[in-house]
């Protein structure tokens, strides 16, 4: 269909589409603005307190340190597994390949909270301790499909010319892997694991259900603040989440990784 | 094929199956040391699935390849001493020119220095110094073409494989690099076996070519042989342009056959194979195939030569081609059917449509095949 044929939307949409995003972005400024802002007799200032007591709270800390571990050992060990998936199901049948695509997908688009509650009762059959293992392990269920999807996409495009010509020029299949097809997946390798941490990162419903006692990551531990009321400190918090998934999402986007998987499904 | 000179690539026997489709089927060759050598075929018709199992990179189900004496069939691609160059050329795009070059060099082992020097010789055989820092993407075809060339030469192999390997390329270009790359087998003396469905492609670079159709090869001879004395209906009709004159045969005797084309004319044609057709005379179909080039067009009132072939006609077209004029008639005095034919010639300025010509030519020059129209 030739874009020129499509019907015109109507006008009305310039007006309300950014009056939309207008109404999605604003809470995020306004969320920005208060975690700078002190509002004493009155009067607002600017300020830094709200993130000097949230870098001044050893929680706080323990938190985000632990966020940062579960998010990089889920991505590693999903990228990880993703490249080795992906590289399989190139390999296997058509049956096999398409059978395992339509599961990575369909595991994208199940309830989140099904999946936590499913892990839940999975960790209780086998008697693990909730902790924080379990949480990297649910997350590396989490994100495992991204991965595979987004290398897969990369390996379907890849000429298999070039790797005929390595084996022409002497390669054995091992050198291959190394020398040709790891080098040209690399932009999916890395895209992958910056998109499984930062779903991992951000993560709270499937954490909250599999953590155990006192492994409480950021987000968990910024809902367990909440219940104790809205604060300058879980703006600055929030804030901090918000700049963390920002560049994850910049550096994702330089690496165009996402493109190829969205030319994959076209 | 108990050939006793050893220098040379005998391939025998080879078979090949996808499933249940025959992709190759009792292929033998000789192709000798030195020897450009064409596979020319049209699309799948095998060709390319044969350089690649000369390359290692199929496996045939039947059959065995020797190199010099040597059997190579069961080596993988690394062992064998033949490099290719792939249709897309397939250089690796995360690579340099440079890189792409020493791939192979690398992967043997080769001391820097020496990859150095192996790199530098082969891109200035390819007149491409000062593009080894370059990469791949950066290229034109032309150039991308000529690295892939530099990179199977940069592995000093025996035999070059090339896969189509100028059909990227658009019209000029595709024409100076067939030259360059003549040139460039003559001087090393390498034996280049190229793949083409491109059949001037094939006449123009080629020592031999090899015509192959559905899996088998239908003829192997010098690009000269294959124009002038095809050995089947699909080499005359895929080689060249050629006229078909449809008509019963009459009589048929020590490789000669007598056609009838229409109530008057008998038309005489050398048999080539098996003498045509197990049907009784004069009830029997077959063609005669005979090239534009070789039908001379007669003046008013001159003679036809003894024994020759005449048929008579109204011409439809005129052509003029530069160098030749190309004279469409339609025959007349044939059968039901309306046969047009073509002949080329030097005088076609004096031609006009709607004039009558006679024409004649050689039944030397007329051949017919057997199994032609089945």
């Amino acid at each position: 269909m030739n874009e020129r044929h499509r019907p015109r939307p109507p006008r009305s949409i310039a007006v309300v589409l950014p009056l939309m995003l207008i109404a999605l972005y604003l809470p995020l400024a306004v969320m920005l603005i208060s975690s700078f802002t002190d509002i004493q007799d009155g009067g607002s200032y600017f300020t830094l307190r709200w993130y000097h007591e949230v870098f001044a709270d050893p929680a706080l800390w323990e938190a985000l340190s632990r966020s940062f571990l579960v998010a990089s050992g889920a991505a590693a060990m999903s990228t990880l597994l993703g490249l080795l998936g992906a590289l399989a199901i190139d390999k296997w049948s058509f049956r096999a390949r398409v059978v395992l695509r339509t599961l990575s997908w369909l595991s994208l688009m199940l309830p989140e909270l099904v999946l936590a509650l499913a892990l839940l009762s999975w960790f209780a059959l086998f008697g693990l301790t909730l902790s924080l293992w379990t949480v990297i392990a649910a997350h590396i269920t989490l994100t495992l499909p991204f991965v595979i999807l987004i290398i897969g996409a990369r390996l379907k495009g890849l000429d298999p010319a070039y790797d005929d010509a390595a084996r022409d020029l002497g390669a054995r299949e091992w050198q291959v892997l190394t020398r040709v097809t790891l080098p040209l997946l690399a932009p999916s390798i890395v895209t992958g694991f910056l998109l499984a941490f930062l779903i991992s990162f951000d993560d709270f419903l499937v954490t909250f259900y599999t953590n155990g006692v006192g492994s409480d990551t950021l987000p968990v531990r910024l809902y367990s603040m909440m219940k104790q009321g809205m604060s300058p400190k879980i703006q600055a918090l929030s804030s901090i989440m918000l700049i963390v998934s920002v560049v994850l999402i910049a550096l994702l986007a330089r690496l165009r990784g996402l493109k190829s998987l969205a030319d994959a499904e076209s | 094929m108990q050939n006793s000179n050893l220098l040379n690539l005998e391939i025998r026997n080879i078979h090949k199956r996808y499933d249940s489709q025959t992709a190759l089927s009792n292929i033998d060759l000789v192709i000798r040391k030195g020897e450009f050598f064409s596979l020319l075929g049209p699309s799948g018709c095998g060709k390319s699935t044969l350089l690649r199992i000369l390359a290692g990179l199929e496996s045939a189900d039947e059959g065995e390849i020797w190199w010099n004496g040597r059997r190579i069939d069961q080596l993988p691609a690394r062992e064998r001493p033949f490099n290719m160059v792939f249709q897309k050329y397939a250089l690796f795009p995360h690579l340099s020119v440079f890189e792409n070059i020493a791939f192979g060099l690398r992967l043997k082992g080769v001391a820097t220095a020496e990859i150095r020097s192996r790199v530098d010789e082969v891109l200035t055989l390819m007149s491409l110094a000062g593009f080894s820092e370059r990469m791949p993407e950066t290229l034109s075809g032309g150039q991308q073409q000529r690295v892939a060339l530099a990179r199977a030469l940069a592995n000093r192999p025996e035999c070059v494989l090339l896969d189509e390997p100028l059909a990227a390329l658009d019209q000029k270009l595709r024409e100076h690099m067939q030259t360059e790359l003549r040139l460039l087998q003559r001087r090393l003396g390498l034996t280049f076996i190229f793949v083409t469905h491109d059949q001037e492609e094939a006449m123009l670079l080629s020592d031999r070519i090899a015509v192959m159709n559905a899996g088998r090869v239908e003829q192997v001879s010098t690009p000269r042989e294959l124009y002038e004395a095809p050995q089947s209906v699909f080499c005359a009709r895929f080689v060249g342009r050629r006229n078909e004159i449809l008509g019963t045969v009459q009589r048929r005797d020590a490789g000669w056959v007598d056609l009838s084309f229409g109530d008057r004319v008998i038309l005489r044609g050398r048999s080539v194979g098996a003498t045509p057709g197990s049907g009784v005379d004069g009830k029997t179909e077959t063609r005669f195939f005979v090239r534009p080039e070789r039908l001379r067009i007669l003046t008013a009132n001159a003679n036809p030569s003894e024994g020759w072939n005449t048929l008579v006609g109204e011409v439809v077209q005129v052509v003029f081609r530069g160098t030749y004029s190309e004279v469409v008639f339609a025959v007349t005095g044939g059968a039901n059917e309306s046969t047009l034919l073509r002949a080329f010639t030097d005088e076609g300025a004096t031609t006009t449509v709607g004039d009558q010509v006679r024409v004649e030519f050689s039944p030397q020059e007329t051949h017919v095949f057997s199994g032609v129209d089945e």
